[in-house]
């Protein structure tokens, strides 16, 4: 029984590990030159990857902030004054994952070209896409994080001291709900840096678009860059991981 | 520091989607007095503390404070302090700093707010675990601090909503005398919500019994628990036995006596008697009528079941466990009423039967 176990640990770790670490070694090596990062170098030199990473970083920031801010006052909303709306809202919220992606910027395309098209020329077009498709699980993480602590007793706490709403947001469910929100702006991180689809079908160079691209004349450089993106997010992962763990163990 | 805060509900009436959760209550509180709500749960007492702190608000009726009126005055700007059933503490804040809450909205400057805070939880015992935070504490400890963060800001009024119904029992009763010792100190008007009958009659100066959004009755402990005013609050305090009886409209006929009635009765309807198990006489005799089948050691107490004519249930009566010595059960033994008024009411059975509500 034990062997059977370690078996199946070490296949699934060696599944899961084994087109990363080959990902790195092509990525980081050239034939009879051994280690290298010369094809990576060739990438980063070129002025459009800087550009393009800072456009994803700010479609990133801007997904988690706008869809935090959305599903945070919802959700506050729906637990507070609706709870009997909760389960209808959940349902809802899964709605992204029964609509392709491709339909949805199809649909729009369709509409907005004819009505606004200078809507869609735009890279913050993409954002309301992003916020859309990552909010199933923002959703998740945001109510996760209300369920888990006692909202309408806090609420009730906080204001028969005196707290007002703004306060009681600021001074006592937001200091509750971080974790949550830093849940829930990890996962539009890791999506906003993946996100091929809707970018190249609407012609916005992003991060991910670029990697495609390089991909095509740099093979090297795009597994080099797929790596150290993965390798990334992990760390941010396990750093958000261990403050967690630490704030919990405080004394 | 006792306030004047004289604390009343006018006629103030709820529903929640059609449901009526309070009926047309009024009640009034003395300066410095503790009121305790009692009912079964879903009576409406935790609504109608609700109602008084500003959660929510009556469909109609008015809230008091001190002559004015404040049923409109938003929850945050009422001076009331609130002690919730459990979980009500700031996680991200320690005791001292959760303490201190209520002074920083008031504009204490910290070192003020913190040396009250301080103050505070020493009163409650709690200064070596002023830093720690709220799930390093015990429930117990919690209540302590949620009672010293209420009590912090000097409050009119304090409403305790359920505060010991989550602690084990002997915590509970250690709470539940300092909550009443601090009360008195601090002259706070005070109203408590419990389902807990002892815990109502051990702490209050008036208790208000609660049933489907009506005041049954209120009035002192002792008042209540002697006098009930009608059967639901005998029941409801205490234990009773419910014996079938039959009646002239004044009197009726109780183990084998002729006992006068708690106000009068329709002598043609089937009647049950209300009476305590220590309000009831027994004497050992070879040819009484009923027969000893139990004898329980409770403490301080002994409670004899005795099996009287065709009821179905024994009759329950305590005795002070010294007088009880050498009641065995198979014994035959006579019953009589200590009391001078039996409160009765029409028997819903009405089949000869008879129960003991514990």
């Amino acid at each position: 029984m034990k062997t059977l176990r370690v078996t199946v640990l070490l296949l699934a770790a060696v599944f899961f590990a084994a087109p990363l670490v080959a990902s790195a070694a092509f990525g980081f090596s050239l034939p009879g030159q051994g280690f290298t990062f010369e094809p990576l170098q060739r990438a980063t030199g070129n002025p459009a990857f800087w550009q393009q990473v800072g456009r994803s970083v700010l479609l990133a920031v801007l997904t988690a902030v706008i869809g935090s801010v959305l599903l945070m006052g919802t959700l506050l909303w729906l637990h507070l004054r609706a709870r009997t709306l909760l389960p209808l809202a959940e349902g809802l919220s899964v709605l992204p994952f029964v609509v392709p992606p491709v339909a949805l910027v199809m649909g729009v395309n369709l509409v907005f070209r004819a009505i606004y098209p200078g809507f869609l020329t735009s890279l913050l077009s993409l954002v309301p896409f992003y916020v859309v498709l990552t909010m199933p699980l923002v959703y998740r993480a945001l109510d996760s994080g209300i369920r888990a602590i006692d909202l309408r007793t806090l609420v009730d706490a906080g204001t028969s001291l005196g707290a007002g709403r703004l306060r009681l947001f600021w001074e006592i469910l937001l200091p509750n709900l971080r974790p949550a929100l830093l849940a829930g702006g990890l996962i539009c991180v890791a999506m906003v840096l993946g996100e091929f689809v809707l970018a190249s079908l609407l012609l916005h160079n992003t991060y991910p678009v670029f990697l495609a691209q390089v991909g095509q004349d740099n093979p090297r450089a795009a597994a080099a860059l797929a790596f150290l993106t993965l390798a990334g997010t992990w760390l941010l992962l396990a750093g958000f991981a261990r403050t967690l763990r630490s704030e919990r163990t405080r004394s | 520091m006792t306030t004047d805060a004289r604390l009343a509900l006018e006629q103030v009436t709820k529903a929640f989607d059609g449901r009526t959760v309070l009926e047309d209550i009024s009640l009034q509180l003395e300066p410095g007095e503790l009121l305790t709500l009692l009912g079964p749960s879903g009576c409406g007492k935790t609504t109608a503390l609700r109602i008084i702190a500003g959660f929510e608000r009556p469909d109609s009726g008015r809230v008091m404070l001190g002559g004015r009126e404040i049923t409109a005055v938003p929850a945050h700007r009422r001076s009331m302090g609130v002690v919730f059933q459990a979980y009500s503490l700031f996680p991200h804040m320690t005791a001292l700093t959760n303490v201190a809450y209520g002074l920083k909205i008031r504009r204490q400057a910290k070192p003020a707010r913190l040396g009250r805070a301080g103050e505070l939880l020493e009163l409650m015992g709690l200064s070596e675990h002023a830093h720690k935070y709220p799930h390093q504490l015990s429930g117990g400890q919690q209540q302590r601090v949620a009672l010293a963060r209420a009590l912090a800001v000097a409050p009119e009024v304090l409403l305790l909503d359920e505060p010991l119904s989550a602690l084990d029992a002997q915590v509970r009763v250690q709470l539940r005398e300092e909550i009443r010792r601090i009360q008195r100190e601090t002259g706070t008007t005070t109203i408590m919500v419990t389902h807990d009958q002892e815990e109502a009659l051990t702490i209050a100066d008036r208790v208000a019994v609660m049933r489907d959004g009506l005041i049954q009755q209120l009035g002192a402990p002792a008042e209540l628990y002697r006098q009930p005013a009608n059967a639901f609050v005998s029941r409801f305090l205490g234990t009773v036995n419910l014996v079938p009886v039959t009646g002239d409209g004044t009197r009726i006929a109780l183990f084998g006596q002729a006992v006068e009635t708690v106000g009068q009765h329709d002598p043609k309807v089937p009647l049950r008697a209300h009476i305590r198990p220590e309000d009831i006489e027994l004497s050992i005799d070879e040819a009484g009528p009923g027969m000893v089948s139990t004898v329980l050691l409770r403490g301080a107490t002994t409670s004899i079941g005795v099996i009287w004519d065709d009821l179905v249930t024994p009759v329950r009566v305590d005795l002070p466990t010294r007088e009880a010595g050498g009641i065995e059960s198979g014994q035959r033994v006579r019953l009589g009423v200590r009391v001078p008024h039996v409160l009765v009411e029409p028997d819903p059975a009405a089949t000869g039967s008879q129960k003991t509500h514990a």
